[in-house]
């Protein structure tokens, strides 16, 4: 019998080859690998949609401005602007950039950079951000000038996209091996696995201190935490869920960071539901629920309790708004008032919260649903696939739902979720919120020049829609990093962006 | 000959049977693709526009004309999310999954037919018992817990084998003896029942009388027929191992067409998710081809 004396064989070859190839091999000092949720589809930064590609363009390309750690525009490829009038913008770009082929980067890139995003048959989804921009000059090498349609206070912030060089953002391949002028160049690409970039010697900010930096993709959760835990994943960030920081402060090899962050869970509701549209119900709602119990349970402590959509730190935070602490008894008789006694079923009234499949959602739902059950309310958590779940929260299908804002910086992102034209395909007003008062609000700080006089708007804003309780907010999770201690300088932005991976290095450097 | 000639030809409404399910199945789950790939800021009349680029504003009826006209032409249309055509994505994904399932096949047909043959031959002693426990375990333990379990044992604690990733052979065997651990188990359970069924015939007696020794009886003459409905089962399960490799590749980080049309569900890429599909039951179909003209091979009678 042949087959049978193969099997021992098989598996001594299995183990041979598995002590061959694992173990922990001596890392290369210079390589960084980063442990990935989900894969880049496009890395063009004229095209890119998913949170991964534009987290990591910033390595590859740079902008006119960029985001500092606080969220505040800073120059990059600009080094100052000026705003001549409320509608025209001129920016003075820095001599000397060099793209990855050698080339130098004028005016002429970021022209065509801007306008092909502009260009309807080019699908770029930068299109309707850049709606507001009527004309792009480049008076020399230089100088930009671009010319909007109105004033829009936060177009500073449509400068931080990627540009492309003028001469090969045509070719058919870009987005397979894009050239920018950002720190790192373009290395490999095997989809759907990794990504590797390198350093580029040439960049105008100094030769970064990392020479490969490894994206692996690891959608499994296990998975990804297992190889960051056996010493194979360098950095993960924003993909550690609070109850495995334990288990990776057991290796010494990690340092895990945990700080306050801006993203922003909510409790979305339909206004135009029969029960909903009243807001004594919505403020009942707020009242019941707990958020200091489910931030310990679900979160190990590990997010602050929100009451506006800008986090705390943020220039136009309201720190005054209506916030609606925990107080069950205080629900029950805003309930009463508004027509819903308990009925002899024991509940008054019976709602739909929808949620992904996504572990943390059902768990917050279900604690959320026991917090309501103690006021009388009956909730039916349904889950969906991720696409139906979005699309329905789109189509305005729902009571109730959770969701998270993540790396808002742009006070104009009210505009976008509050104004009541907003509404789904325009904007985010998935409930259908209608306040003429606070519309005006919104207009008028797209259009004001004077800093502190939008503020003052805004902050009226943010005081009505927590008072109409829009949303429920509820909590600000913390930013969780966890990296390898042989290295340091790594510095978190609000956005997710990679960005600081540039000025990582090796410890032992120090010396 | 002209048997398989038929069965070809079977093939073809089999294939256009699952690509006009999957077609309209993932056009009638909610969620638009168009959204998706113009992002959050996307105006309306944008929205119009790339729906119409793409004809998703056409009739299903004729999208689903036009597909299939696709198809004919080998043109299974370009991936939104990818923006190149389905074929080359796939393409590259392949053989990613086509080695995994190999080697779960390998991994299972090694565990398989020792342990079954053994189990017939020590019939209601304490091997085939262990073995018929053993395969009841196998078969209970679904791939995305055992998956874990595994990379704990092997990658976490003992330190032998890689976590995740495909870099070299030792990462190709944890994904596969995840994946070939179920199929290994019902085919314990299949070989031990077939070579049972065999064990009691005439001819082996009349070989054994002859005085051929125990183990060629059992290696030449009673293998060669017990494994006729083994090779059924592996034909038939292939399809369980293609739908059990979406969630090993997942778990391994594994680059393959599983991922893929994971990634593809998500992101409602049409094309990419019914390519997916057209590859997996191509494979499917051909593979229980292979298993009827296999038939031939091992037993002539067939071969008519």
């Amino acid at each position: 019998m042949r087959v049978p004396r193969l099997l021992p064989l098989f598996v001594v070859g299995c183990v041979l080859l598995g002590g061959a190839c694992s173990g922990s091999a001596p890392a290369d000092p210079g390589t960084l690998v980063v442990g990935l949720e989900a894969n880049p589809t496009n890395l063009d930064p004229r095209l890119a949609t998913g949170a991964a590609a534009v987290r990591i363009i910033p390595l590859l390309f740079n902008s006119l401005l960029r985001l500092d750690p606080a969220g505040q525009p800073a120059p990059e490829l600009a080094i100052s602007w000026e705003t001549p009038s409320p509608t025209s913008y001129v920016l003075h770009l820095r001599r000397g950039v060099r793209f990855h082929d050698g080339s130098e980067l004028t005016s002429a890139d970021v022209r065509y950079t801007y306008d092909w995003m502009r260009d309807p048959k080019n699908r770029s989804p930068n299109q309707g951000a850049l709606a507001v921009v009527t004309a792009i000059e480049t008076p020399d090498p230089a100088t930009v000038r671009f010319t909007l349609k109105e004033p829009f206070a936060s177009f500073l912030l449509n400068l931080t996209l990627g540009i492309v060089p003028a001469h090969l953002g045509d070719a058919k391949d870009f987005a397979e091996m894009p050239v920018g002028s950002g720190p790192f160049r373009w290395g490999e690409w095997q989809p759907g696995e990794r990504l590797v970039v390198r350093a580029f010697d040439d960049s105008w900010e100094g030769r970064p201190r990392l020479d490969r930096v490894v994206f692996r993709i690891l959608s499994n959760e296990t998975t990804r935490l297992l190889e960051a835990r056996r010493g194979n994943i360098d950095l993960l960030w924003n993909n550690i869920p609070p109850y495995a920081v334990p288990f990776l402060r057991e290796s010494s090899r990690l340092a895990v960071t945990t700080r306050p962050g801006i993203a922003y869970q909510y409790l979305g509701f339909n206004l135009q539901d029969r029960i909903l549209r009243e807001p004594r119900v919505r403020r009942a709602i707020a009242h019941a629920i707990d958020r200091d119990r489910i931030i310990a349970a679900l979160f190990l402590g590990l997010a602050r309790p929100a009451a506006t959509l800008l986090a705390p730190g943020n220039w136009a935070h309201a720190a005054d708004v209506v916030a609606y602490p925990h107080d069950p008894a205080l629900a029950r008789r805003l309930l009463d008032e508004a027509g819903f006694p308990v009925r002899p079923d024991g509940a008054r009234f019976t709602l739909s919260y929808k949620t992904s499949t996504e572990r943390q959602g059902i768990e917050m739902a279900d604690l959320v649903a026991e917090d309501l059950a103690a006021v009388g309310i009956r909730v039916e958590r349904r889950s969906f696939e991720w696409g139906t779940f979005y699309g329905d929260i789109k189509a305005g299908n729902f009571q109730l739902y959770s969701l998270r804002w993540v790396g808002v910086t742009d006070p104009d992102t009210l505009h976008y979720i509050f104004h009541s034209a907003s509404v789904p395909p325009a904007g985010a007003n998935r409930g259908h919120y209608a306040n003429a008062e606070v519309d005006r609000l919104l207009e008028a700080s797209r259009r004001e020049s004077d800093p502190a006089a939008r503020r003052e708007e805004l902050f009226a804003a943010q005081r009505l829609i927590a008072a109409d309780c829009v949303y429920v907010s509820l909590w600000y999770p913390d930013d969780i990093y966890a990296l390898a201690t042989r290295f340091e300088g790594f510095e978190p932005y609000p956005g997710g962006q990679y960005t600081s991976l540039k000025q990582v290095r090796p410890r032992e450097e120090r010396r | 000959m002209s048997g398989i000639g038929r069965r070809l030809l079977l093939l073809v409404p089999t294939v256009l049977g699952v690509l006009t399910l999957v077609f309209f199945l993932v056009h009638l789950i909610p969620g638009d693709p168009v959204e998706v790939m113009l992002g959050e800021t996307a105006s309306g009349a944008d929205l119009v526009q790339l729906r119409a680029d793409l004809g998703l504003d056409r009739p299903l009826a004729e999208q689903y004309a036009r597909f299939l006209g696709g198809l004919v032409r080998a043109d299974l249309g370009r991936s939104f999310f990818y923006r190149k055509p389905v074929l080359a994505v796939i393409g590259a994904a392949l053989p990613a999954t086509a080695l995994l399932a190999a080697a779960a096949l390998a991994v299972a047909l090694l565990i398989a037919l020792p342990v079954g043959i053994l189990a017939a031959v020590r019939r209601n002693r304490l091997t085939d018992r262990l073995a018929l426990v053993g395969s009841l375990v196998g078969v209970s333990m679904p791939n995305f817990w055992l998956g874990p379990m595994l990379i704990i044992l092997f990658s976490f604690r003992l330190g032998w084998l890689p976590v995740s990733g495909r870099e070299g052979a030792a990462s190709l065997v944890l994904p596969a003896l995840t994946l070939g651990t179920a199929l290994s188990a019902i085919l314990v359970r299949m070989t031990r029942a077939s070579m049972l069924d065999v064990l009691g015939e005439d001819y082996l007696r009349t070989a054994r009388a002859k005085g051929v020794g125990e183990r060629t009886v059992i290696a030449r003459h009673a293998l060669r027929n017990a494994l006729l409905p083994v090779v059924t089962i592996v034909g038939l399960q292939f399809g369980a191992l293609l739908s059990g490799a979406v969630i090993t590749e997942n778990v391994f980080a594994w680059p393959g067409v599983g991922t893929l049309l994971i990634q593809a569900i998500t992101a409602r890429d049409y094309p990419l998710v019914q390519g997916c599909v057209l590859v997996i039951s191509l494979c499917y179909v051909a593979v229980n081809f292979l298993t009827d003209a296999l038939y031939a091979v091992i037993d002539p009678r067939v071969r008519t």
